[in-house]
This record gives C-alpha cells, structure tokens and sequence, in this order.
C-alpha cells in the first residue's frame, strides 16, 4: 500500500532523512522506532504533505499512485491520516463542525453521500464514546483548552470517524498515562482490517504492548538501520539504540 | 475665512435646502451646527481622529441623492428575520411601504425623524450643534432624514427593531439617528447600510445610543455599502447609572469607511460592551476610532474589534480610553486584533489610556498577524480543501465577535455577510 524508496529529505537545506525505504503493506501494522533526532517526524510529516520538507531524491507512492505529487487534502481524501505529535489549537473552529466538512470533503471525493447532521451526531457520539472522549470537548472549538491527553484522544478520535486506509500516528503515546494509552492503542485495534494499513512512529516500546505491530523498523540518522518482527521492539527497551547500526 | 470656502457648494446647498416641515427652532439649531462646523472648519492634518480617513471626497460632497426603489424581496437577504419592527430608508428618505413598526408594545415609537420633525428632542440636537467634532456639527445641519426609536421605561421589545438604509444609486445621503432606551428598558436596534445597485454614493451618518438608569441596549450595525461608496459615520453611547449598552459594528462595504465610536459612562456601574470586524479587500480604507469616557465610578468598558485585511487594502483602529478624577473602580479591556491575508495589506493600531486615577485595572493589547500556517495544514490532512480551510480560520478569526453579539438570528445575519464577503472575494482572487 504504501512505498517509499530511497526517500531523501532535507529540512533548511540540512539532510534529515538519507535514503529511508520502507513497504507498508495492506493488513499490516508497522512500527517506526528510533532516537529522537533520527527524522521519525519529518518521515510522518512528509507522508501528509507538509509544507518545509524538500524531497531531494526518492519516490512515496500510495496505492500505486505519486503520493508526493498530491496536496495534503487530495491524500487525505485518498485516505491517508497523520495524528499529530503536537495537535494544534483552533480557537473558533467547532470541533464537530470542521470534523463533519472533513468527512464530507473524503466522502465527495468517493462520490459517496454526504453524511446530513443529525446522522453525523450519532456517529459522533458512538465514536467519541469508543475512544473515551469527553463529550462536552465535541462542542468546543478544536483542541481549544484540551489536556494533553484529551488531544491525542482527539486524534484517535478523528481517525475513528474518517476511517482512513493509512494511518500515521506520530507519537500518539506521549504524555498518555496507561488508561489513555489503553483507550487510544483500543481504538486503533478497532479500526484494524485487512485492507487497511498502520504506520506507528513511537519513541518507546510501551504503545506496542498494546498496538502489537506485524513489524517493527529502526529508524536512525536518517534511515532504517534494522528490520524486525515484534520482538525487536522489547530489545530496543532493553538494550537501547546505541548498539544498533 | 469665508463660509464657502469651508463648506464646499454641495454641502452648503444641502443646509441651504433645508428640512421641509422643519420647525423654527430645529431650522435654528441646524443654522448654529452649521456655524459651529464653518467655526471648527474642517478637521486638520494632525487631528489625530481623522489621521486615517483622507477627508478630500468627502470635503467635495455630492448632490442629494434621488430616492430609487425597491421591492420587498430586495430587502429578504438583509433581514434577521425576527424584527418586531422594519424602518426602510432609500438613499436617505423613509420608504413607508416598505416599512411596518403597527406592532410594537405600548409607548414603542420607531418612527422616521421626518414623519414628526417637531417631535424631534430638542436638547439632544442644542447639545449636538455645539459638538467639537466638525462632522458631527455637519451631520446635525445637513440631515435629510433618519430614525427616531423610543422604548418607555420597564419595556422589554422582542425581537430585532431593523433601521435598515438602502443605497440604489450615487448621490450624498445624510443621517440622523436618535435611539433612546428607557429606564429598565431593553431593545435590540439593528442598523443596517446596505445598497441595491453599484454606486459611487457618499453617507453621512450619525447614531446616538442613549441609555437610561438600567436599560439594557443592544445595537448592532452592518456597513455593507456598495465598494466604490463612502461611509463617514459617527456613533456616540451615553450611559447613566447601570446602564448595559452592547453595541457590534460589521464593516464589509465601502471603499473607504470611517467609524467613529465615543461612549460616555456617567452613570456609576454603567457597562458598555464595543465590537466590531472590519474586512478590506482591494484599495479599501478602514478606519475605526473609539474614545471611551470613565466619568464616574465601577463602570466597566470591553472593546474587541478585529480587522480582516487582504489586498492592498489598509485599516486602522485607534482606541482611546479616558478614566477621569474620581472614577475609581474602573474596569477596561481593549482589544484589537488584526488578520493580514496579504503582504500589501497594512494594519495601523494606536491603543491609548488616560488615566486620572489609581483605583483601576485597564488593560489593553493589539496583534497583527497572518493566518497560522499549522491550523491551514492541519485542516488540508483532514481533508478539507485550502480555501475552505481559509475561510474556515478567517471565519474562526471574527468567531468571537460575531457569536458575542445577544440574538441568535443577528449572529446567523452577520456569520451569512461574513460567508458571502469570502466566496466573493475569493472568486475576484
């Protein structure tokens, strides 16, 4: 589902990824490990489009598709969704209100129906429910005087609705205590199915007690230095990145 | 100086032209405003409440404006849709088909000043022609018409009274407007400038907005003029004892645009809420001008007024709060806020306090910024297309001047300006 191949970025003309590839199939968790430094966001930020990372060399396709040719909306609407590390505050932007344009704007480009309010709201609150998001947050403008973890529920929660076919989670596990954790690691369980895929950027092995990845990748100065089953992930708790490369 | 070399021709015949059916003592009054505006002349370079409006096309005046026509479904778009009341003035004169104010409470009048000239209040006009603001003085002796509202004392109005002014083609209109809440009194007054036909027209308008001990007032003023009009618009505010004026200015038309704001609290725990977004797009000349006066103690003032600026276009705000001796106890917040969707757009924000008195918290701030470029990406990953994640921030930017105006059908008015201001202009992009 998704490929990227020798994938070079560069961040204020400075080299932070150096030739990563990495195949993501369909039905697959994959989990991105790594120092802090190693380029694990700027990986996430470039699959969603992000304006400030050059592509020097290397190729992300998508479904067959140039992912790197597409705006950050025509991927999401293809199906691709980042949870932010640092999800923003949007004063005066209703949290149901622009989630609801989000879906319709995915669902139009599947000429699909656009889902009408009333149906919306219960989908909502079925979703809002599974990931333990307050729901008196729905009402308030987006992230807005949120806690730090009732914004990474948030984003689990917006995944939720959208439904996406690539997920990238970019350290949705920090700063969540272990009750957060398990509510956000079972919301992506949910959302698990053959024809979809989970790319897990973390820092730390805890998550993937929760998420078990199908594979497990160490990411380290701007590549991936090690490829491994889940067991990986309890090694590199245990013995740390340094001895790696 | 002689008198028309300050009042150029198109001014002078107005005052010349008079008020049909006017009383001696009103002719008297606009004589002396006249005199008082020859005497103040026209404001200087320097004076720094018209530092931001280039005063020349206003100077040169125009011809009265001929009244067009219009039809009821004209005004449909304009309406909250709740008014208990709809005076509709076509450049400058009462239209009375158009208008229906038969189903008021008792003692209610929402009348147009030319409907009663003789029943107009005497004291507030003497008290106006001596002003030391050249354009109010000007307004007082070139009026052609305007709204007269009177809510009596203990009388709550529901719904939205709607003094609604039409523009159909070019020509001066000049406005006078006399709101007056009655003690323990409540009204909403809805002050709509909207025009029907493109129109190089010139508006002269003043609003007085007075509150009696414990009325509560709601005003609300849409300029939505045609964008090659002027609007040079004065408004002023006097409250007494516990009076609650909240009073939201939305600036959309015009190509150049001047709001002047003054409010008086002189009466102890008067409060008085100031809001307002200014949009410019093109060349547009925005230009807000607040003062508000602390005469006495435990009155609080909020001002939030918000600028939206794309283009080349350029705003100012100027916001001046004076606390004078004795009025301890005063509570000030000022804020003002703009958004610059352009790099040729140009904001200019001049918070000032005076203050007399140490027993008091003011507090002031103004930001000038752009868009943020995270919450832009945030919305394009979920989805949501770059001009509408656009006008969802631009909207998000206004929010909360917007959802503070206290009447549900005005908000959703003012959110559809708002809405129809961006699909516009991005289709002139």
């Amino acid at each position: 589902m998704l490929e990227i191949n020798n994938l070079h970025v560069e961040v204020d003309g400075k080299p932070i990824l150096k030739g990563l590839s990495l195949s993501v199939p369909a039905g697959e968790v994959h989990a991105i490990m790594g120092p802090n430094g190693s380029g694990k966001s700027t990986l996430a930020n470039v699959v969603a489009g992000k304006d400030g990372y050059e592509v020097t060399e290397g190729s992300i396709t998508y479904d067959g598709k140039d992912l790197l040719e597409m705006d950050p909306e025509e991927r999401a609407r293809e199906g691709v969704f980042l949870a932010f590390q640092y999800p923003v505050e949007i004063p005066g932007v209703n949290n149901t209100y622009f989630l609801r344009e989000s879906l319709n704007a995915i669902r139009k480009h599947r000429d699909e129906e656009e889902v009408d309010a009333i149906d919306f709201l219960d989908l909502v609150q079925e979703k809002a429910e599974a990931v333990g998001l307050k729901d008196k947050l729905l009402e308030r403008s987006v992230n807005a005087g949120f806690s730090g973890g009732e914004k990474k529920r948030n984003e689990v929660f917006q995944m939720a609705v959208l439904e996406p076919r690539l997920a990238v989670l970019d350290e949705t596990d920090s700063g969540l205590d272990i009750d957060a954790l398990r509510t956000v690691a079972d919301g992506v369980n949910r959302l698990r199915k053959p024809d979809n895929a989970f790319l897990v950027i973390t820092h730390y092995q805890r998550l993937l007690d929760h998420i078990v990845p199908d594979v497990v990748h160490v990411l380290q100065d701007g590549r991936i230095v090690k490829t491994g089953g889940k067991e990986l992930a309890l090694e590199l708790e245990k013995e740390g990145y340094a001895d790696l490369a | 100086m002689s008198e028309m070399a300050t009042t150029t021709t198109h001014w002078h015949e107005t005052a010349e032209a008079g008020l049909p059916g006017a009383p001696e003592w009103l002719l008297r009054v606009r004589a002396e405003a006249l005199e008082r505006f020859e005497a103040l002349g026209w404001p200087a370079r320097g004076d720094t409440r018209y530092a931001y409006t280039d005063l020349k096309p206003i100077q040169a005046g125009a011809p009265a404006a001929t009244p067009g026509a219009a039809t009821e479904d004209d005004l449909a778009p304009f309406l909250s849709g709740d008014e208990s009341a709809l005076l509709v003035f076509i450049d400058g004169r009462l239209d009375a088909s158009l208008s229906r104010t038969d189903d008021l409470p008792d003692g209610v009048v929402v009348r147009a000043a030319s409907t009663d000239l003789a029943g107009l209040d005497r004291e507030h006009l003497e008290r106006l022609a001596a002003t030391d603001d050249p354009l109010v003085a000007l307004d007082v002796a070139t009026f052609q018409d305007g709204a007269v509202v009177r809510v009596p004392r203990g009388t709550t109005v529901a719904g939205t009274l709607h003094l609604m002014f039409v523009t159909t083609g070019p020509g001066l209109r000049v406005l006078h407007n006399h709101i007056h809440v009655g003690e323990d009194a409540e009204a909403m007054v809805l002050e709509s400038h909207v025009h029907l036909a493109d129109n190089e027209g010139l508006t002269l308008s003043h609003t007085t907005l007075a509150a009696a001990p414990a009325a509560r007032l709601r005003h609300v003023k849409v300029q939505k003029e045609d964008r090659r009009a002027r609007h040079v618009a004065t408004q002023e505010v006097v409250q007494e004892r516990d009076a609650d004026v909240h009073s939201t200015l939305l600036d959309v038309g015009a190509t150049q645009a001047r709001q002047a704001v003054t409010a008086t609290l002189r009466g102890r725990g008067a409060s008085c809420e100031l809001g307002g977004v200014f949009f410019g797009q093109r060349d547009q000349r925005r230009d807000v001008w607040t003062r508000i006066d602390h005469e006495v103690p435990d009155c609080t003032s909020t001002e939030t007024f918000k600028g939206i600026l794309d283009d080349a276009s350029r705003g100012a705000f100027t916001g001046l709060v004076v606390v004078h001796p004795g009025a301890h106890g005063t509570n000030s917040d000022q804020q003002n806020r703009n958004l610059l969707l352009s790099t040729k757009a140009h904001a200019d924000a001049t918070p000032q306090l005076e203050i007399h008195n140490d027993d008091v918290k003011c507090a002031h701030g103004s930001t000038i910024g752009q868009l943020d470029e995270e919450a832009l990406f945030f919305l394009r990953s979920r989805g949501i297309g770059a001009q509408q994640a656009r006008l969802m921030l631009t909207r998000a930017f206004a929010s909360d001047v917007i959802q503070g105006v206290p009447s549900a059908p005005i908000r959703t008015l003012l959110d559809r300006y708002l809405h129809v201001w961006f699909i516009k202009h991005q289709e002139h992009l």
